[in-house]
């Protein structure tokens, strides 16, 4: 991957957290088979939410954020059937990494029949970061698997928006003939454009997306979803039916807590369509 | 290709046959998304028209189809079938709002199919066979990129003329709606040259990797389209 103006994170000091999960399923319910992890990167106990038996993880990061040349490799497998909800215990910060940036890999293969659900809490990316980040979904026949993401323009709090050097993350899925679904590229550098301009950001500072692939989609999903994003007058966002039958949802916002309302909203609705079975309380 | 030893007349007169708005694709009923912004009453004049459209040509155009006609005409030059393969699913994933991606569709056959027998080049026929089978699906871009190489244009011919092919539809559907005077419409065509002359300049240098673009509100406004109550465009 090209990224052009960075010295890769690799080169330089820094944490280099690794993370290997394979999840499969034993006596109804789905357990870690494996595991392998280097810190700062490692996962709290699973637990059990629903009698489905899926496994919900917290993903820790006891180090609270992404400094200088840090670079964090996630590859997480899920074999025929498993069922693992995939969360972080906290916002990620991306602190200011002066001459170089930080890198994120995570790589996802999600087996026949199996469901992954991989909701991070927000991303923050301070004054004065870079951030590099590659998502990769490879789904097999009969996956179900939902993506939703959160991007903060800053600490708001202290009136810190769009300050950061250059954010730039893409995400890929492929069905299981290696065909390309999906292809997204959030690629922002606040110092070369006005992000107020229309088209782009407009009155808005927060960017969300729920991404769904499924069997069984059909295309009045995208339309409820539309219509329950509309219930939100702070929420500028909308559904469509993306190239090969899976949904996406993307939303703009004031603030990370509303976004996570109708992004949670959104979760629930779809799940409800595809899984039979609402959204569990995810307590953070 | 026959067509190699075209001089520059041959060049210039088909550059302007491909870039007209009379070549039909059906361009004119394609608005993608500007017809929300005009109905929401959000672009309401000229101002506010060349600000989307500014986003349209240095996002979309110049990070996503203007850069899919460089690749496609490359591609094409290297009689690489599998990267063109590549290049029409990869953009068929990264046009997230339906409407938006079957605009592509419906225009690049359409152009396909009249460029076809015009410019009788295998690779055409070959990339219309993938899309009957269900392998591509037929983008605007890909076929103005095909095209251009088939017809002898440069790389830089075929990126400024498909550039400005975009531009001129987006700009006579926004005259329509907003509306505004024929006139204005052609004082802002002209004011986005120097715009569409430094994205095209970028976008040789680009390859696959680089293909994405983030135009949030944008695209949102493309996947409202879908509801809205009365439609004169089809995207």
């Amino acid at each position: 991957m090209t990224y052009p103006g960075t010295p890769s994170a690799l080169d330089l000091a820094g944490k280099h957290g690794r993370l290997k999960l394979i999840f499969g399923v034993s006596g109804g319910k789905t357990v870690l088979r494996d595991g392998a992890w280097a810190a700062p990167l490692k996962i709290a106990k699973s637990f059990y939410l629903e009698r489905s038996g899926e496994a919900f993880i917290y993903l820790l990061n006891p180090s609270g954020g992404m400094v200088r040349g840090d670079s964090y490799v996630l590859e997480v497998n899920l074999e025929a059937g498993a069922e693992v909800f995939l969360t972080t215990q906290a916002a990620t910060k991306i602190y200011k990494t002066p001459g170089g940036g930080v890198e994120q890999r995570c790589t996802f293969r999600v087996g026949e029949e199996a469901l992954l659900e991989y909701f991070p809490d927000p991303v923050i990316p301070f004054a004065g970061s870079r951030f590099n980040g590659e998502t990769e979904v490879l789904l097999s026949a009969g996956a179900t698997v939902f993506l939703g993401e959160i991007l903060a323009p800053g600490r708001t709090q202290r009136g810190e928006i769009f300050q950061f050097d250059r954010y730039y993350s893409r995400t890929r899925v492929y069905n299981r003939e290696g065909v390309s679904v999906l292809w997204d590229v959030v690629d922002l550098e606040p110092g070369q454009w006005n992000y107020k301009a229309r088209g782009l950001y407009e009155n808005y500072t927060h960017l969300a997306h729920l991404f769904i692939f499924s069997g069984g989609i059909k295309p009045e999903l995208a339309d409820e979803l539309h219509e329950f994003i509309t219930h939100f007058p702070d929420v500028l966002g909308s559904s469509s039916l993306t190239c090969r039958g899976g949904i996406m949802a993307r939303l703009l916002g004031k603030r990370s807590s509303e976004l996570e309302i109708v992004l949670r909203g959104c979760w629930d609705l779809a799940r409800q369509r595809l899984l039979g079975r609402p959204a569990p309380i995810i307590r953070k | 290709m026959i067509l190699d030893q075209m001089d520059t007349g041959r060049q210039l007169l088909g550059l302007l046959q491909f870039s007209d708005s009379f070549f039909p694709t059906g361009g004119f009923s394609q608005s993608y998304g500007l017809e929300t912004y005009v109905q929401y009453g959000l672009v309401d004049g000229g101002g506010s028209f060349r600000e989307v459209l500014t986003t349209f040509i240095d996002h979309v155009l110049g990070r996503e189809d203007g850069l899919a006609v460089s690749l496609t005409w490359k591609a094409a030059t290297a009689e690489d079938y599998s990267t063109l393969v590549q290049i029409d699913q990869i953009l068929s994933s990264t046009k997230m709002a339906r409407e938006s991606r079957t605009a592509s569709v419906k225009t690049g056959c359409r152009m396909l199919r009249t460029a076809g027998p015009l410019l009788d080049a295998p690779i055409i026929w070959e990339y219309l066979k993938l899309i009957e089978t269900g392998f591509c699906s037929g983008h605007h871009a890909m076929a103005f990129g095909l095209v251009g190489c088939c017809a002898g244009l440069t790389l830089k011919q075929t990126t400024l003329g498909y550039l400005y092919n975009a531009v001129a539809a987006m700009v006579n559907n926004g005259v329509r709606l907003i509306p505004l005077g024929q006139q204005e419409g052609q004082y802002i065509l002209w004011d986005l040259i120097p715009l569409l002359n430094r994205v095209a300049s970028e976008i040789p240098w680009k390859t696959l990797d680089n293909l994405g673009s983030t135009a949030p509100a944008l695209e949102i406004r493309a996947m409202q389209h879908e509801r809205l109550y009365t439609r004169l465009f089809m995207s």
